[in-house]
């Protein structure tokens, strides 16, 4: 049975095959990059405390990747005396989305790993810009939401931009941003992918059908037959 | 490949890294500074004239901002009809909760419907003017599971109008006011039973049944009655259930304290008495005053009751229905073994089950002694038909010799007992105005150290009764007792004739008994304290949703809700759903015409900690207590035409006084 098996693969994948363990580390830190992609889900990407005297144990907003949580209510009940818009304004159509982004990220990071040598940084790239993305977009709602101010709120404020990670100041509140363990996940699948991307380069390097390199590489997942292994010793 | 191999690892060590770092940079924490005495502290105790007991009582009592007192005691607040929330070691007063009498802070009883509804259950049921806005509440009984507290509930009596006031300690608020029928006054409540199945609530000055059959004092013997009631309380519904409580007929004595007993002899309740002489004075024509016809005998009766024995007997229907409630006959209770006397020392005060259920202490407030009973051998009597008598109405009589267990010299006029962790009972001493330490016998304290009076403390003055941290359940827990004074006299700075009562605390961990603080009373005379530990009580912070109604304690389908406020007009009818938020009601606006009955509905829709909102009507005696969440319901006619500004009565924010609005009453034409 089994030297059936390994007797097709010969007769489809011709001559040694080098740095089968490289490859199954690829592949493992793409799969990794994508479990922790999808894991963040499940933590905020970004934080913020507001600290003030009659809130001793300060206000916390949670930004997940598809929802904002924590002490919205009392948040936005504070914010509207400076006419600053609901939270839940914020970033609709991203959070809407972000589902489907990331799945297509994971998608796109699948095709890595079976991607040829010529195409596959294009399919690594959306998980590598990712993090950025995201800390783009936080920080253009940031800025939105300290300068599209009501002018018939109660009170009136200079537009500004809330700080995005250290301390910042809005009135009496001392705001603290910090990044949620959810960006650090996709800071460690944006690593994972850029390790990965470095173990490709140097297999296809070496690899000595690259000439012949086509859209999808088909010696990730095939093992080398036993017999070529002997004669590589 | 090892090289490879060490990459991967050397890849998920980075992974592994971050994470670790992120988890522990959260969780570093600061150590806290142990305090140093500061170099001014014998400095300020000499210049203050403290000596190191004063220094030593402060520093046990001092507790900081932000940290929270080990007890809390509910005072029953004497005349206010109220009761009085008190942080121990601190006696920082942290609360006080409307009872029987309105509370304008509270919004109890101005306007909200649901306050209102509560009120109107306890007046007087005859009478052209029925309502009762006072009461004079004695004696607070925390709810119990297995004769413990279980801080879920709180319950008070009012012995003016004889009623029970059930309060919920979710949210420290009074659900419930009973007006007991056929009763005019009480003095035995309340007491509870230990799982609270039952609240007990003895009567006072007998009357006929009911009070409002009139029979002249002539008449006293044969029409003349006392009652207890025992008050069955639905747990789940957090409300008295008259519909499955019963009272039972006794002589026209004057029943006083009661208690129910625990673990032994659990489903017994004992009550003292006063007045069996049956004196109804007459000093205006030359006869005796009460005070003297009532103490002619040296010997008052102990009711010791089966309440178990009666609820059988309720449940066979072997009863009379008066006033809607079922009533035990006194010759049925004779005759059903529920109801026994035993002699006891004369106008007694305390009635008090010891830890164990084993023994009754009662101290006739006349007597140098605190006499105590056993209940076993209570039970030997009563099993053997051991009787020295029956009264005139054919109760029978145990022999006190062969039911008393002890009796301890402690001074003249003991008044009421209670117990601690070490075998140890603490009675207060009225007419010596002392606390006396002495110790319970077997199984508490060996035989040679038992029934003996260890120590006595002198109060300020007149005491009462006492609390010790639960010191009326199955575990007392020791610690601190509180002397429940009724003059104060010289302890405190001058405030006019009338005085304030003092609260003195008292450590008792100690060898000697120490005073440590005097509490100052100043709203009216409280009579007794129940003491609880602090971390049993899990109140909320705010109401659990938007919209709920303390009064049915669930969320209400007429809550108006954010996005939902409207006024809307039937007839001469305006309804409006309001609702309260910083730093505004929506809507602000009511235009009526005058004559038109307006419902408003309103709902503090804040989740804040602390984000109360009030709400008054100008010129309509309206004021409403919006806790974050809460919603309330006003009815009132418009009949004062003009402007009436409406407005925040609490300062809930920067915007506060901008938090108001305009009631247009347009006049008839």
């Amino acid at each position: 049975m089994q030297e059936r098996r390994e007797s097709i693969i010969t007769s489809w994948i011709p001559g040694p095959i080098l740095d089968r363990k490289r490859r199954i580390v690829v592949a493992v830190l793409s799969v990794m990059a994508i479990v922790f992609l999808g894991l963040s889900f499940m933590f905020p990407y970004w934080k913020v405390t507001l600290k003030a005297p009659q809130y001793p144990q300060g206000l916390h907003v949670y930004v997940y990747l598809n929802r904002v949580e924590g002490d919205t209510f009392e948040v936005d009940l504070l914010n509207h005396y400076i006419g600053m818009k609901k939270l839940e304004e914020a970033a609709k159509l991203e959070r809407s989305l972000a589902l489907y982004i990331v799945t297509l990220i994971s998608l796109f990071t699948l095709f890595f790993v079976f991607s040829g040598k010529k195409v596959m940084s294009l399919f690594a790239i959306p998980a590598l810009i990712f993090p950025i993305g995201f800390l783009l977009d936080l920080f253009y709602w940031l800025y939105r939401f300290g300068h599209d101010l009501d002018p018939h709120a109660p009170i009136r404020f200079k537009p500004f931009t809330p700080t995005l990670i250290g301390e910042g100041k809005i009135g009496q509140f001392a705001t603290i941003g910090t990044l949620g363990l959810g960006f650090y996940l996709a800071m460690i699948s944006f690593i994972l992918v850029v390790i990965a991307l470095i173990l490709r380069f140097t297999v296809c390097n070496a690899c000595p059908y690259k000439e012949k390199c086509s859209l999808v590489c088909p010696h990730l997942f095939l093992w080398p037959p036993r017999q070529h292994q002997e004669e590589k010793r | 490949m090892g090289k490879w191999k060490k990459l991967g690892i050397g890849g998920l060590g980075i992974v592994v890294t971050l994470s670790l770092l992120f988890f522990f940079t959260g969780t570093l924490q600061t150590k806290s500074q142990q305090g140093k005495l500061p170099k001014g502290a014998e400095e300020i105790a000499r210049a203050r004239g403290l000596s190191p007991q004063d220094i030593e009582a402060a520093l046990k009592t001092y507790v900081p901002t932000g940290k929270y007192d080990e007890y809390i005691m509910f005072s029953s607040g004497g005349h206010s009809g109220q009761i009085l929330v008190i942080g121990v070691p601190s006696m920082r007063l942290l609360k006080v909760i409307g009872v029987f009498t309105p509370e304008p802070w509270q919004g109890f009883g101005f306007g909200s419907k649901e306050s209102g509804d509560i009120l109107k259950a306890g007046y007087m049921p005859v009478g052209k003017d029925r309502t009762l806005t006072w009461a004079d509440t004695h004696h607070p009984a925390l709810s119990e599971t297995n004769g413990d507290y279980d801080g879920q509930y709180l319950f008070i009596n009012d012995k003016a109008n004889s009623r029970i006031a059930v309060i919920d300690l979710r949210d420290f608020e009074t659900k419930q006011i009973v007006k007991t029928p056929n009763m005019i006054s009480d003095h035995g409540a309340t007491f509870v039973t230990p799982n609270t199945e039952y609240v007990i609530e003895g009567g006072q000055y007998a009357a006929p049944i009911p009070f409002s059959n009139y029979a002249p004092l002539e008449e006293y013997k044969e029409k003349y009655r006392g009652l207890i009631t025992f008050h069955a309380f639905d747990r789940k519904k957090g409300r008295i259930d008259e519909s499955r409580s019963f009272q039972i007929e006794l002589p026209p004595y004057w029943q006083d304290l009661c208690d129910a007993g625990k673990k032994e002899s659990y489903g017994w309740a004992f009550c003292n008495s006063l007045n069996t002489e049956m004196a109804t004075g007459g000093i205006e024509e030359g006869k005796p005053p009460i005070e003297a016809g009532a103490s002619q005998r040296d010997m008052d009766y102990l009711h010791v009751i089966n309440w178990k024995k009666a609820e059988e007997v309720v449940r066979a229907g072997k009863v009379k229905e008066i006033s809607g409630i079922k009533v035990i006959p006194l010759e049925t209770a004779v005759s059903e073994g529920i109801l026994y006397f035993i002699p006891e020392p004369k106008s007694p005060h305390g009635v008090d089950v010891a830890p164990r259920g084993d023994y009754i202490v009662v101290s006739g407030k006349l007597d140098t002694h605190t006499t105590i009973y056993s209940f076993k051998k209570i039970q030997n009597a009563i099993k053997a038909k051991n009787f020295e008598g029956k009264d005139p109405y054919g109760v029978p009589i145990l022999n006190f010799n062969d039911v008393v267990e002890a009796q301890v010299e402690i001074g003249l006029g003991p008044l009421h007992t209670q117990f601690d962790d070490k075998g140890n009972a603490y009675t207060s001493v009225f007419i010596e105005s002392t606390i006396a330490k002495w110790t319970l016998g077997e199984p508490y304290n060996p035989k040679e150290k038992a029934w003996k009076l260890v120590e006595k403390i002198p109060v300020h003055y007149n005491v009462g009764h006492l609390v010790c941290a639960e010191g009326d359940t199955v575990s007392p827990d020791g610690k601190y007792c509180v002397s429940l004074n009724k003059w104060s006299i010289d302890r405190f700075t001058p405030v006019g004739p009338l005085h304030p009562q003092n609260f003195q605390l008292i450590d008792i961990t100690g060898e000697k008994m120490q005073l440590l603080y005097d509490m100052p009373i100043g709203i009216g005379e409280p009579h007794y304290v129940q003491m609880i530990k602090a971390d049993k009580l899990s109140p909320w912070l705010v109401y659990p949703e938007v919209g709920f109604n303390p009064a049915t304690m669930s969320k209400s389908d007429t809550a108006p809700l954010p996005g939902k406020e409207k006024i809307e007009r039937k007839g001469d009818t305006v309804e409006v759903w309001m609702t309260a938020i910083r730093s505004h009601f929506n809507p602000e606006r009511i235009k009526v015409k005058e004559g038109d009955k307006v419902v408003l509905h309103i709902t503090n829709i804040e989740r804040a900690r602390d984000a109360t909102h009030g709400f008054a009507i100008d010129g309509y005696n309206i004021n409403l207590s919006l806790e974050p969440g809460e919603t309330s319901t006003v009815e009132f006619v418009a009949d004062k035409p003009g402007v009436y500004p409406f407005y925040c009565t609490e300062f809930c924010s920067a915007l506060h006084l901008e938090m108001a609005g305009y009631l247009l009453v347009e006049p008839k034409k």
